[in-house]
């Protein structure tokens, strides 16, 4: 399994897949032409010398070379540089639908999940604190102060608990998308490996001529297909995460999940004015 | 500020109290710093996620959650000064030593 970690190097990882491709193709389409040059050659040559109708050589006659270089003109060649350009192209279009930042994301989630860490930290609970302080303080601003005190806190740990979702959904965004970019850049690898021992076959004229066109294009076709298919896993991925996974990050927008529609709780004005006037203020005895 | 209260006072309690607040606000600032490094990173989602909106959707929230966290910060400013300023007035040493309400009121977020 290849080890991508950013976006660029999956481009570029891809784009060198394509490279190999294309160069496995043009390569094993040169060594046939190469077969059937030589093949012609001969019979040329044999020609001068035996000028007779039809000759044989090697279990081949002259007419197979024709018809093998017929096939190889009109069909091989044509129909493969046509398959291997359609398989980049679409490899190029759906390469750049999977563009993502999996490198930035994660750095995200641990920062998300470091909110957390901030906000729920050791501490005596405020209700001890408020018993404690409850010693000492007493009327109107201690009565406020209890009930906004234990107001504020929990909205840290609704908040806390608001970033640790956001994390967490945001680590799982980046996992898939990493993931899906290895099953593509593995699937190529193979896949050309599957396509170049596919056209190597084709070794002499007679499996030239009975080179199996359709076998080739259709391991080329693989290619686009998975290659879809891994666009596709990841689109009905993100689809799940939006409108079925407990539409999780919905209800973090509305604030159903963490901090009551996401705003900072407000101290009651009461609770305020009680707090912040000095006659209100009073002690136990 | 000596005759707020006729009792012996334990301010000490006020101020260690309001030192608390003052821990949760750090605490709420650093969880406004980080999840500020979040603010319109949403494309990093890629061109499919935002297909499904989740890109705008993660914007939306860490935008919001950010206000939320600065108006914590406030919020939590106010709480460590009113009982700060509660403690100086019953310690009565300086009768300018207290907040007047309007100016810790001022303390909240608008």
């Amino acid at each position: 399994m290849t080890d991508i970690t950013d976006w660029d190097q999956f481009a570029s990882e891809v784009q060198k897949r394509c490279q190999e491709l294309f160069d496995k193709v043009w390569g094993e389409l040169d060594r046939m032409a190469k077969v059937l040059n030589d093949a012609a050659d001969h019979f040329d040559w044999v020609g001068l010398l035996f000028p007779i109708p039809k000759l044989i050589w090697d279990a081949l006659t002259s007419d197979d070379v024709e018809r093998a270089i017929d096939k190889f003109n009109n069909e091989i060649l044509p129909q493969l540089e046509q398959k291997a350009k359609d398989v980049v192209a679409d490899i190029t279009k759906v390469v750049g639908t999977l563009a993502g930042d999996p490198p930035g994301l994660k750095k995200l989630s641990f920062d998300y999940a470091a909110c957390r860490e901030a906000l729920v930290y050791p501490a005596p609970s405020i209700q001890s604190e408020i018993q404690q302080l409850g010693k000492y303080w007493k009327g109107q601003a201690y009565s406020a102060y209890s009930l906004a005190a234990g107001e504020q806190v929990k909205a840290m740990s609704d908040a806390a608990l608001g970033m640790e979702r956001a994390a967490d959904m945001t680590n799982k965004g980046a996992a898939k998308i990493l993931q899906l970019w290895v099953d593509l850049n593995d699937k190529l690898i193979g896949g050309i490996v599957d396509v170049a021992k596919l056209l190597s076959d084709a070794t002499t004229v007679d499996k030239i001529l009975s080179f199996e066109i359709p076998t080739v294009v259709s391991a080329i076709g693989d290619l686009i297909a998975f290659v879809q298919s891994i666009a596709k896993t990841l689109e009905d991925y993100w689809v799940g995460v939006g409108f079925q996974d407990q539409l999780d990050w919905v209800k973090l927008n509305n604030g159903a999940t963490g901090l009551p529609h996401n705003t900072w709780p407000v101290i009651h004005p009461g609770e305020v004015d009680d707090m912040s006037d000095p006659h209100d203020w009073g002690v136990v005895a | 500020m000596g005759d707020i209260g006729s009792f012996q006072v334990q301010s000490r309690e006020l101020r260690q109290e309001g030192q608390e607040w003052q821990t949760r606000k750090q605490a709420v600032q650093e969880a406004h710093d980080l999840a500020s490094h979040g603010l319109g990173k949403g494309h990093m989602f890629g061109y499919l996620a935002n297909v499904a909106g989740l890109g705008g959707y993660h914007d939306t929230f860490i935008s919001a959650i950010t206000d939320a966290f600065a108006d914590g910060v406030q919020t939590f400013d106010y709480m460590s000064a009113a009982l700060t300023s509660a403690a100086n007035a019953y310690d009565g040493a300086d009768s300018t030593a207290a907040e007047s309400a309007d100016h810790l009121k001022s303390r909240l977020p608008r």
